[in-house]
């Protein structure tokens, strides 16, 4: 039986209508609420990405999916149908298999170099080790945190204003913040969700990550990293606050700490961990 | 020795009680038992003087679990009968092999002995591993109860983590062989034409090593758990209590049992393929196997290096891991994702073969583009190599490298997408039957789909910086693992099962499985991505109020997939137990070489193997004009 | 091998003689891969350890294995490895040299031992100090499964001399003694790297 229905043509025009409509809902309806919002440069980097993944990933998925689910209302077997009736064996077909490859491979490098050019530009909120690739901003202006992490919670240090160490993390707007992030104790991870930020702390280990901060907001701290029985509590919150109200706050915490400051390890970008040495 | 054919009758049955006498699994828990005890008290002698410098602050000693272990599986080995041959050999017996006489026997004895018939370790397997699939389902059941409220309710949090751990050890080590163990060790003998593996006590070998370590794991809740999930990070589970040499006692012994089923298979289908069965001619899911055998015997003693470096942290008091004494906590986790990058490719890939394997048969067609495909799946196993540090793109080390690990992982999508291509070639101008494992089939290209795609977001530096570590990594691979793996693992039960068992399965629970799996699946992890995106981290017990809605929703479709394996359940115990139908030699009218045997299948498979041509997949009408496509397979035309 | 099955009894094919004779030398090929690849984790901690070096701690104190019973091991496990693949390149000598083998082994697992009770420092003495403790160790007991291969070998060919033995057994007996000579020559190599690495570099 010779079906001469043109299947091929039917479906490419299935897909390329339906793309051009779901693209369009996806990158346009979708896309602006992706996470983790616009709350900072970084964040925004984020968006941009997710969108750009999305709005690719839509076509490529709809076509698969089309194509699959013609094939099973179209070519399926019905009942009724001659049993002994087999498909056409076709066993491959050169050109497809090779406009497959050009087309993925493209799509690939494309984002492998868009991904590259996003990640370079402004660290994208990562942590980047001790010797960051991409430095933000200007680094006379930078504030620099420390955050260091143990089981199980996070404090935070300001180096330039005397080292003092506190539990509450404020930052202010429209600045660039240089995180410096390491562990007492065992792997955690400080993820500031609405700052776009995410970097490991490890024991010994200085990680750094940049972000731009833009207006004043709220921002959920949590660990992302498996760091023993109370992970799930190790949570907190910060402030990104104006300029002005960042400086009486800093000044604030700075008396309200300086009885103790002094009595601190001196600040370091790693405290060394104390040997956890058990027993046998 | 096999070369001649001399009569060998069945042994008369013996009485029950002189059964139980000799080499059998109850003989191997009761030396289990006794070689427990045994190495703890050499532990404890060999721990007694190093007392007096380290205070034994957990209250246990690891040296003495360790030995426990070690003894423990020694003497379970050794009472199935594992150690009689070696004695031999070193006695200056010949090597010879095992006959396999066992497997007509009638009832279920001969599967609770030490068997080296090919079809007997498969339903062993099989069954092994089922059930601690099912007891690793039924701990992630208990894991989404938890989750039904944002704090604490029914677990506290170190219940909850060792449930966490439990359920991902218990998935990831077990299932590894899921396909493999129960599958291929049925099926790829008879595919390429012989009547057993090239090592069948290696064979049996593994599983039992498998049945260990699924013991050990469990043994973790006699020691106060685990904290550290799968993964086991450092120096964190170097705090654990003596619950996390389980882990390791466990995840040891998979990795052994993994890297000889991997050379075993290996070796199989490169030594003894029928005269005739050339490498291009071999079965799309021989070639699955391959690829993934060759991962298995290259990355899993890695990951066995890493739990001894662990081990002597924990007993001899090396510092691998110890960033105070000159180790790092990032050695483990480079050495421990260079040997798990590769594993997830270890299960994901023999969902390929599967995949590719039994569309030929249902849309009665030949595949498309076989060689696209083989070069799918070695292109994945090889590029699985090179993709390890994704996993610590915001860990601070080599940070500079991250573009490269970027662009390598997004090039895994490549292969992955010969696959699609493979898949989509093979159903176009088919003529589709939408069986039972047919639409597993079709489940796992819809969940794989989705899996992969979410994993460019996850290889993706700017994104991952959100969703790396959060529900929505959580979400990915449990849509490229069980939407993968466990999807094509149910697909290869439908279809081989009747071969495998004798018997039939319903048609119709089969489909109400899989369509309530499907739905349940997808209604379960669809919006893990989206609570991954709001910022939900994975492991926790707690999380925000504002995400309870979208939690309880997926509890409750959690549930759904639990009934959807009840189904099943009831389907394969009906079959078995009560109906009892025998199955049809070739119920789906397959033209491969397993489907040509008798069912019930013979002890000795075949008497002249069932030549198959020069094409795997003689399929379809012959079609004049397929103008470029490459020749046939074998150099029919 | 004859089965009494459902069908009754039936007279099968002999199995081809190179499904004796092929696997045990092509699996151990793939074995020496898992070996390398476990062995390339400690070189991997090596390298790793030694390169970070954070805090200066890749060597704590005093930490000096003696080199004398380092190397001495080494050329015991070479010579050992050499000696055995020369035994079954010369079929005549190949019980001779197996004993000898045997022997270079067994004294190379006791010098390692020895050597632990000399050594003055513990796990805990820095990067350095963990990665030679786990190597050596976990080396020298992976060379005991090998040395009860070669006795298999030499076990099976002294009993193979008191009886009749047909063409195809003499050659799966050669598979299996070209198979642990391979392996152990093999293993032998992995060790003069240990050396290079531990005690040279």
């Amino acid at each position: 039986m010779q079906d001469n229905t043109p299947h091929f043509r039917r479906l490419a025009l299935l897909w390329v209508v339906s793309s051009i409509v779901l693209t369009a809902i996806v990158v346009f309806v979708l896309a602006p609420g992706m996470p983790p919002g616009n709350g900072t440069v970084q964040a925004s980097g984020q968006v941009v990405d997710n969108t750009v993944l999305l709005g690719l990933s839509t076509p490529v998925a709809l076509g698969v999916l089309l194509c699959l689910g013609y094939c099973l209302i179209v070519f399926r077997e019905r009942p009724g149908d001659d049993p002994h009736l087999e498909g056409p064996a076709i066993r491959g077909n050169s050109s497809i298999q090779m406009w497959w490859l050009v087309v993925t491979t493209t799509l690939v490098l494309f984002l492998a170099a868009f991904g590259s050019i996003e990640l370079l530009k402004d660290g994208a909120g990562g942590g980047q080790g001790p010797n960051p690739l991409s430095v933000v901003g200007n680094p006379k202006s930078t504030l620099q945190v420390q955050v260091i992490a143990q089981q199980w919670q996070f404090t935070y240090r300001y180096p330039q204003y005397g080292g003092f160490e506190t539990n509450k993390l404020e930052i202010p707007a429209n600045t660039t913040v240089e995180f410096h992030v390491t562990s007492l104790d065992v792997i955690h991870s400080f993820w500031a969700y609405q700052l776009g930020v995410k970097a490991d702390a490890n024991p010994g280990q200085d990680n750094i990550a940049y972000v731009q901060t833009k207006a004043p907001m709220n921002f959920a701290v949590h660990c992302a990293e498996l760091c023993g029985v109370w992970h799930g509590y190790m949570f907190d919150s910060g402030k990104v606050v104006p300029k002005t109200e960042f400086a009486s706050w800093v000044t604030q915490q700075r008396k309200y700490f300086s009885p103790e400051t002094h009595l601190l390890t001196p600040y370091r970008h790693t405290y060394f961990p104390a040997p956890q040495r058990r027993g046998g | 020795m096999m070369t001649t054919a001399t009569a060998m009758p069945l042994p008369a049955r013996k009485p029950l009680g002189q059964r139980l006498l000799g080499f059998n699994l109850l003989t191997a828990l009761i030396l289990a038992v006794v070689g427990y005890w045994i190495g703890h008290l050499i532990g404890g002698a060999v721990h007694a003087p190093s007392i007096k410098y380290y205070s034994t602050e957990a209250g246990y000693n690891d040296i003495s679990v360790f030995l426990g272990y070690l003894g423990g599986v020694i003497g379970f080995l050794t009472g199935l009968g594992f150690a009689n041959y070696p004695v031999r050999r070193m006695l200056g017996h010949p090597p010879d092999l095992p006959g396999h006489a066992e497997v007509n026997e009638p009832g279920l004895w001969k599967y609770l002995r030490l068997s080296t018939d090919h079809k007997v370790v498969s339903l062993q397997y099989l069954a092994g591993i089922g059930i601690f699939f099912f007891v690793g389902g039924l701990n992630a059941m208990l894991i989404r109860t938890e989750l039904l409220s944002p704090t604490t309710h029914v677990f506290g949090p170190n219940q909850y983590l060792t449930l966490v751990g439990l359920h991902g050890s218990m998935m990831m080590g077990m299932m590894t062989s899921g396909i493999l163990g129960p599958f291929a060790n049925w099926v790829v003998p008879t595919m390429i034409g012989t009547r057993r593996m090239a090592f069948p006590r290696l064979e049996a070998l593994t599983f039992w090593l498998l049945m260990s370590a699924g013991v050990v794991l469990i043994t973790t809740i006699f020691f106060g758990g685990f904290q550290t999930g799968w993964t086991g990070y450092e120096p964190l589970s170097d705090q654990g209590t003596a619950g996390f040499d389980a882990y390791v006692g466990f995840f040891a012994l998979v990795g052994m049992s993994m890297t000889l089923l991997g050379l075993n298979l290996m070796v199989t289908i490169i030594t003894m393929r029928a005269p005739g069965m050339t490498w291009s001619r071999l079965p799309i899911f021989v070639w699955a196997v391959f690829a993934t055998c060759v991962l298995m015997v290259i990355a899993t003693p890695m990951l066995i290096a890493v739990l001894l470096m662990g081990a002597m942290d924990r007993t001899v008091q090396t510092a691998f891991f110890e960033p105070g004494n000159g180790g790092s906590a990032q050695l483990y986790q480079n050495l421990f994702w260079f040997f798990g990058h590769p594993e997830v490719y270890i299960l994901a890939i023999p969902g390929f073969g599967i995949v590719l394997e039994l569309l030929p048969v249902f849309t009665r067609k030949p595949l498309w583009g076989y060689r696209t495909g083989i070069a799918g799946m070695l292109g994945v196993a090889l590029l699985s190599f090179f993709v390890w540090q994704h996993h610590l793109f915001v860990s601070g080390i080599n940070a500079d490298l991250r573009p490269f690990y970027m662009l390598s992982t997004e090039m895994i999508s490549l292969p992955t997408g010969f696959t699609f291509l493979c898949v989509m070639g093979t159903l176009w101008r088919g003529r589709i039957r939408l069986t039972v494992p047919m639409l597993f089939c079709m489940g796992w290209a819809f969940n794989f789909l989705f899996g992969g795609i979410s994993g460019v977001f996850l290889s993706d530096v700017p994104s991952d910086v959100t969703t790396h570590g959060s529900f929505f990594s959580m979400a990915h691979f449990h849509y490229t693992i069980m939407g993968g793996l466990v999807f094509t693992f149910f697909a290869a039960i439908y279809y081989w099962g009747p071969k495998m068992t004798g018997l039939k399965f319903s048609e119709r629970l089969g489909k109400w499985h899989f369509w309530l799996l499907f739905i349940a699946f997808n209604s379960t992890f669809g919006p893990l991505f989206a609570l991954g995106f709001m910022g939900m981290p994975r492991r926790v017990v707690t999380y925000p109020l504002n995400l309870q809605g979208l939690n309880v929703w997926v509890s409750i479709s959690a549930y759904f997939i639990a009934i959807s394996m009840l189904i099943f359940l009831w389907n394969v115990v009906q079959s078995l137990v009560f109906k009892r139908e025998p199955a049809e030699a070739n119920p789906w009218q397959s033209k491969s070489a397993e489907w040509q045997l008798p069912t019930p299948v013979p002890a000795y498979d075949f008497i002249e193997w069932p030549d198959i041509g020069p094409d795997p997949y003689p399929y379809g009408e012959p079609v004049e004009d397929y103008s470029g496509a490459p020749a046939p397979v074998g150099g029919a035309a | 091998m004859s089965v009494e099955g459902a069908i009754g009894e039936v007279r099968l094919p002999p199995e081809p003689v190179t499904h004796r004779t092929r696997p045990p030398g092509v699996a151990t090929r793939l074995w020496c891969g898992s070996v390398t690849f476990f062995f390339a984790s400690f070189l991997f901690a090596y390298v790793f350890l030694r390169s970070l070096d954070v805090h200066k701690d890749w060597v704590i104190g005093h930490v000096e294995p003696s080199g004398g019973l380092g190397v001495t091991v080494m050329a015991l496990m070479v010579l050992s490895g050499i000696i055995w693949r020369i035994g079954h390149f010369r079929p005549v000598d190949t019980i001779a040299t197996g004993v000898v083998a045997i022997v270079l082994g067994i004294v190379a697992v006791a010098l390692q031992i020895l050597q632990y009770t000399t050594i003055d420092f513990g796990g805990a003495s820095g990067a350095y100090a963990s990665v030679f403790i786990g190597w050596t160790s976990t080396y020298i007991l992976g060379a005991i499964p090998g040395l009860y291969w070669i006795e298999t070998q030499l076990a099976t060919l002294v009993r193979a001399r008191k009886r009749e033995v047909s063409e195809a057994d003499q050659a799966v007996l050669r598979a299996g003694v070209e198979a642990s000579s391979f392996f152990w020559a093999y293993y032998a190599a992995i060790g003069v790297v240990t050396f290079i690495f531990l005690y040279v570099i």
